[in-house]
């Protein structure tokens, strides 16, 4: 049976998009040796790797490569790069929903690009008894509680599941699952105010939260979904920075204090995979994440 | 700044610090002590441990163990599993007993992240 992990990819103005999924990919085959990984991306991206990079790192990082289509382009969000520094941009997240149809695996790992890979841990997916794994636990790297609006849809609402990580296997309740989501996402408008999420631009995390909870029969928590391995994602908000990558697994971040914008505390992750909400800061650490963890140099 | 209240300061940090490290090593415990045969996954404690060898103690050579997600999962072969469930155990205690030693020694908060 086929196994790999998916990657999505799409640049905008100023993140790149492409470089986050060829360190993450980079990642997946130091601590996972003999993944497969499939990068999907827009035809400017690739090419953008492809000039930026060369062929042979993009090549050895990426076992296929699928193009697609970007889609809508009018989708705008906030991006911070640390707490002193905001930009809005266009956001293209859009053909995640196509995971599943895209997927050139019997079995797919479906990852954020900024979900950094330190250990084997989601090897332990392959061969599951279950067909769909997400989790709906998340963590934030100084241990201080997510905020409410992180951990359900709103203060009474249903408990929000992560799309940063997932595993599927092509089989009739995945396949539901993704139609479920591509349902909610071309309905969005209808199931805000049904759901009470906040009003803002289309959130997969949201759209795979709604497919979960109808899965389990509009009940919060009745079990038919499992969780990953490991049940938590460990966050990194897009408030703190990756300063550093002190060692192969290890990531070093400053942590932006929720309540003094001013303070940063310092908290070094070792050997857990980390979602690195700060794209700008992966980005500014993407030659030493390669260079650490074996990929080939530009 | 006063000498005492900087003082202070420092080591409320290093201890806000060496509070996050510790339960940094706790999640990285939590996810060592993972286990997946024959398409289950298995948190390792020292009940299933002792749970497997008493089955093996009884003259079983296979069961049926339900895993962390609530699957039933035929486990064929009992002593082998034991043994990687054993040393699963070991290596992740090892690792988290050696980090908390480190952590414990460390003395500044550069010390504590291996800071640059």
């Amino acid at each position: 049976m086929s196994r790999g992990f998916l990657l999505f990819a799409h640049n905008n103005d100023e993140v790149d998009y492409g470089l986050l999924a060829l360190c993450n990919a980079v990642l997946i085959k130091y601590h996972m040796p003999g993944s497969s990984v499939c990068l999907i991306a827009d035809e400017g991206t690739v090419q953008w790797l492809r000039q930026s990079r060369g062929d042979r790192p993009v090549d050895d990082a990426f076992d296929f490569i699928k193009i697609v289509e970007r889609g809508e382009t009018e989708t705008r969000r906030r991006f911070n790069d640390s707490a002193s520094t905001q930009r809005v941009l266009p956001w293209h997240n859009l053909s995640r929903v196509d995971a599943y149809s895209l997927s050139p695996f019997e079995e797919t790992i479906l990852l954020d690009s900024d979900y950094l890979i330190a250990n084997n841990l989601l090897s332990l997916c392959w061969g599951s008894q279950n067909e769909v794994m997400i989790n709906r636990l998340a963590i934030n790297v100084d241990h201080i509680p997510l905020e409410e609006g992180d951990q359900r849809l709103n203060a009474c609402g249903i408990p929000m599941y992560w799309a940063t990580c997932i595993y599927f296997k092509k089989s009739a309740v995945a396949q539901t699952l993704f139609d479920l989501v591509a349902h909610t996402k071309k309905n969005y408008n209808y199931y805000r105010p049904v759901y009470g999420f906040p009003v803002g631009i289309y959130r997969n995390d949201y759209a795979f939260s709604i497919a979960v909870h109808m899965m389990n029969g509009y009940a919060e928590d009745a079990g038919l979904i499992a969780s990953l391995p490991s049940p938590i994602v460990l966050t990194s908000s897009d408030r703190d920075e990756l300063i550093d990558i002190p060692a192969a697994g290890a990531f070093t971040f400053l942590v932006n204090d929720r309540k003094e914008a001013w303070s940063y505390g310092m908290v070094r992750v070792d050997g857990v995979s980390v979602h690195a909400m700060n794209k700008f800061a992966v980005v500014r650490q993407a030659e030493r994440i390669i260079a650490i963890h074996g990929g080939v140099a530009a | 700044m006063d000498d005492r209240v900087q003082k202070a300061l420092d080591h409320a940090n290093y201890r806000v610090t060496l509070h996050r490290q510790r339960e940094m090593m706790k999640v990285r415990l939590t996810e060592e002590l993972l286990y997946a045969s024959n398409g289950g996954i298995f948190t390792v404690t020292s009940q299933l441990c002792t749970f497997v060898d008493l089955l093996i103690r009884q003259g079983r050579s296979e069961t049926t163990l339900i895993d962390d997600k609530g699957n039933p999962i035929q486990i064929v072969d009992l002593p082998a599993f034991l043994d990687d469930i054993v040393d699963a155990y070991h290596a992740a205690t090892n690792t988290y007993r050696v980090g908390w030693e480190n952590l414990s020694k460390s003395r500044s908060v550069k010390a504590l992240t291996g800071s640059v």
